[in-house]
């Protein structure tokens, strides 16, 4: 199958950062898939992540901050032939939060990509649900006072039947998002990334903590 | 029975004129009073092949309803003040992305959470401003079930021809009076579909936000379909990718707003009770009309010339109208359950005439008498 990315559109983040690689391993998912660009509707939201379905040629529906599950959801429903994937930052999931539970307890045939780079990065760094206690962000002590929300965990309680956590950066990827979209449910990969722009420049520790975080689940 | 008498009340003929309207998807959280529109939708849909669901709040539910409606789907979702405040960022995204969408909203006494059994017209000017942007919507207003029927079957229609989110003001003692309604009173509206659009390279042809020479309005395509579609919030050009270019923003957003505007005239819904030799004109909307007719009747057998004037589209406003009608008499009096929120539209259009009012907002419809004193005052 051919590339679905846009050749007038190629990604634009910063050097090094994550997003970039997923963005590639998406693509050669979907070709796996052997899905073409009309079968696809990809629903995003806020932030780095939200740029995301601009690279595509496929359906797009970019919306609110952390309301890309709400779109998903109907349009899913409407569309039920439609293969629907939703990409979200750990900001998108922290605003989001109710729609995150909702789904997995909804259990309809959406993936959802948490696109997980421990920090707001395009406004600046901010602490995110996702952010370590330990690490030094733009939000100064106020990231220190909440405990990072392990998003796996949270949706296996809310009933999820498909997580999986792994590094943006593992040679498995574009296999693991394969499986989640062809699992018939709602599925979620919690994707952990380097945001060089603002998060690993202040933690250097960065790299280290997405391996142990992965190697945990 | 007499079957072509119903006994409804004004949430139920919502319902009712919905499904009539080609409605397949509704989702709603719920809230009184507008919950029994969520209920009815849910006994009429899923039989006739429809959706209907129940969100995990109000801001999921409309967001359903966005989702459905790119796919295609006439959808509605109903609630009451509280709601339209979480509705209000995906209210905006509607708008900006040409969205139809119908939203009833059973208005209640505010603020906030306020009273949940008590009615007013809280909301007026929230659903006017409510937008982050301030552009144009369209807001209809029914006095009694008759009304919330055929009002919301042109809620659909509006929102199909203007690709717009289209409200229906309705307030609790509207929306939860059941009273005997005759059948001939429900109008006969053709459902309008959205206007669809044949692409001939599937890939690239399909500009979501560009109209055509004969109509400001562009034409609307299904997300899912052959044709690849594509749906933003972010400020956009005509090919729906984000832009910051100032000329094509500038184009984007006075198109939106003329789209509108330069159709105040052919949106304005309103029944006239003319006196030609009136020097007095009474204006209201909503629930309140049905205690200004009884006034009306009262004043003129104390033989006042006095015209009604009863709104049932709110926004735009019907600049023309009311300034025509207002030319006529020497004295207006806007009438409606706030503290004074659509009396602003009209005190625009009133010039030298000093506009009265007479507002009230503790729960309890304003009386005819009440119309009637402040008339021979």
């Amino acid at each position: 199958m051919t590339s679905l990315l846009n050749p007038d559109r190629p990604p634009f983040f910063c050097p090094g950062c994550s997003h970039e690689i997923v963005v590639k391993a998406l693509d050669k998912s979907f070709q796996h898939l052997g899905l073409s660009g009309d079968q696809i509707g990809i629903v995003t939201d806020i932030g780095c992540s939200g740029l995301f379905d601009t690279f595509f040629t496929t359906h797009a529906l970019h919306g609110l901050h952390g309301r890309a599950l709400t779109y998903g959801t109907g349009l899913k429903l409407a569309c039920p032939e439609l293969t629907v994937v939703v990409i979200m930052g750990d900001g998108g999931l922290g605003i989001g939060g109710a729609h995150v539970l909702s789904s997995c307890r909804r259990n309809l045939d959406l993936c959802l990509l948490v696109l997980n780079n421990f920090n707001y990065g395009m406004t600046g760094g901010q602490c995110s649900v996702t952010t370590p206690t330990e690490a030094s962000t733009s939000s100064g002590f106020l990231g220190q006072l909440e405990a990072p929300l392990d998003i796996c965990a949270v949706a296996e309680a809310a009933g999820a039947s498909w997580i999986d956590r792994l590094p943006a950066t593992a040679a498995d990827l574009p296999e693991k998002i394969c499986q989640a979209i062809s699992f018939d449910g709602f599925s979620i990969i919690d994707i952990t990334g380097i945001c060089p722009g603002r998060f690993s420049k202040r933690n250097r520790q960065a790299r280290k903590l997405i391996t142990s975080l992965s190697e945990s689940f | 029975m007499d079957t072509s008498r119903l006994f409804i009340d004004g949430n139920e003929a919502v319902a009712r004129a919905a499904l009539s309207s080609g409605c397949t998807f509704f989702a709603g959280y719920p809230i009184t009073p507008a919950t029994t529109i969520y209920q009815h939708m849910l006994e009429l849909l899923p039989p006739n092949g429809g959706i209907c669901l129940q969100g995990e709040d109000e801001i999921a539910s409309i967001g359903f309803c966005i989702g459905a409606s790119m796919a295609g789907l006439k959808v509605m979702t109903a609630t009451s003040g509280p709601g339209i405040s979480l509705f209000s960022e995906q209210i905006s995204f509607a708008i900006g992305g040409e969205i139809p969408l119908v939203i009833i909203d059973v208005q209640r006494l505010g603020p906030s959470t306020g009273s949940a059994t008590k009615g007013a017209d809280s909301d007026i000017q929230f659903l006017r401003w409510g937008n982050s942007g301030g552009l144009p919507v369209i807001v209809l207003a029914p006095s009694d079930s008759a009304d919330c029927y055929n009002l919301t079957c042109h809620a659909f229609n509006l929102a199909e021809r203007y690709r717009c989110p289209v409200f229906l003001a309705s307030n609790k003692e509207v929306g939860m009076t059941r009273e005997v309604i005759d059948e001939t009173a429900l109008a006969e509206i053709a459902p309008l579909h959205r206007t669809g659009y044949e692409a001939k390279d599937p890939v690239t042809s399909y500009q979501p936000f560009a109209s055509d020479a004969d109509s400001l309005v562009p034409p609307f395509l299904p997300l899912g379909g052959k044709t690849l579609v594509r749906q933003t919030s972010s400020s956009h050009g005509p090919d729906g990718f984000i832009t910051s270019e100032p000329e094509l923003l500038q184009r984007g957003i006075s198109r939106m707003r003329d789209k509108l505007l330069e159709d105040r005239d052919a949106l304005s819904l309103h029944r006239p009770d003319t006196d030609p030799g009136a020097d007095i004109l009474l204006i209201v909307y909503g629930v309140t009309s049905r205690a200004a007719k009884d006034a009306v009747r009262t004043l003129r057998k104390r033989s006042y010339r006095i015209s009604l004037l009863i709104l049932q589209t709110l926004y735009p406003v019907p600049e023309r109208l009311l300034r025509k009608e207002i030319s006529k008499v020497s004295r207006v009096i806007v009438v409606e359950m706030n503290l004074g929120q659509y009396v602003r539209e009209i005190e625009r259009m009133s010039g030298a005439i000093e506009v009265e009012f007479l507002g009230k907002m503790n729960g309890e419809l304003i009386s005819p008498e009440e119309i009637a004193e402040v008339i021979e005052s």
